[in-house]
């Protein structure tokens, strides 16, 4: 199985999903106390997470594992930019150093995707069906 | 230095949550947007199991180890995903993908190490 551009647009988009879910239960654990342990910040924020997971499991349907996979570590590049600009917190030079080799490792990862897909069907061992 | 039930108790809950990747792939073909059809799909259920108890384990780590220990550690989901999709999906885990992955565990290292 190849990987489409569906696949690729879906991980982002639950990558991005993901991130801002984690931004909004940030600042909703700003104002969590026993009296009030729901706000909509939080709500929010795990619907989010639900929804990111079936975008996931949506873009899974449509890429391969080792090539969805590996990309979503995206998101830990959307945490780290929403960290820094919204919440203010520092961004040490190792941190986009970090960055920086993330996005080499995914760009390396959708190289490599691509490739599965120009020689699928030539010498591939067919994927396990479900029965 | 990592106490080694920490060591083994994170690498495990990686394979956890590799395991839950390939369950998740597993019943991503028969997905349907419905309660109904998310209890009738075990591979699916079974990736969601494995990967909440996967979170949870981690969080329980937490408490042992700082996180920038365990964040390298837990990227090495990314290699046993790699493998199991090679092994039971039949993926073609190519020269590419291996760099792609050792590059997002060592970016994983260094934000984890910034903290």
């Amino acid at each position: 199985m190849a990987t489409s551009t569906r696949g690729y647009a879906l991980v982002l988009l639950s990558t991005l999903t993901t991130s801002t879910g984690n931004a909004l239960l940030k600042h909703g654990s700003s104002s969590l106390s026993v009296a009030h342990p729901l706000n909509a910040a939080l709500a929010a924020g795990i619907a989010l997470y639900g929804l990111s997971a079936v975008l996931f499991v949506l873009a899974l349907r449509h890429g391969d594992l080792s090539t969805i996979y590996p990309i979503y570590a995206l998101d830990f590049i959307w945490v780290s930019l929403i960290a820094m600009r919204v919440f203010g917190e520092p961004m040490p030079p190792l941190k986009w150093a970090g960055i920086l080799c993330i996005l080499g490792g995914i760009a390396a990862i959708g190289k490599g995707g691509s490739m599965s897909q120009a020689s699928a069907g030539i010498a591939q061992p067919s994927p396990v069906e479900d029965s | 230095m990592v106490a080694p039930w920490v060591l083994g108790g994170i690498l495990l809950d990686s394979l956890l949550a590799g395991f839950g990747s390939l369950l998740l792939k597993r019943g991503s073909s028969s997905f349907s947007f419905s309660l109904r059809g998310t209890l009738g799909n075990p591979r699916l259920l079974g990736g969601l199991v494995a990967y909440g108890s996967a979170a949870m384990i981690y969080v329980v780590l937490l408490k042992f180890e700082q996180l920038s220990v365990l964040y390298p550690l837990g990227a090495t989901t990314y290699i046993w995903s790699a493998l199991l999709a090679r092994r039971y999906l039949g993926e073609d885990v190519n020269t590419w993908k291996v760099c792609g992955i050792m590059a997002i565990i060592a970016g994983v290292a260094l934000v984890g190490l910034a903290g």
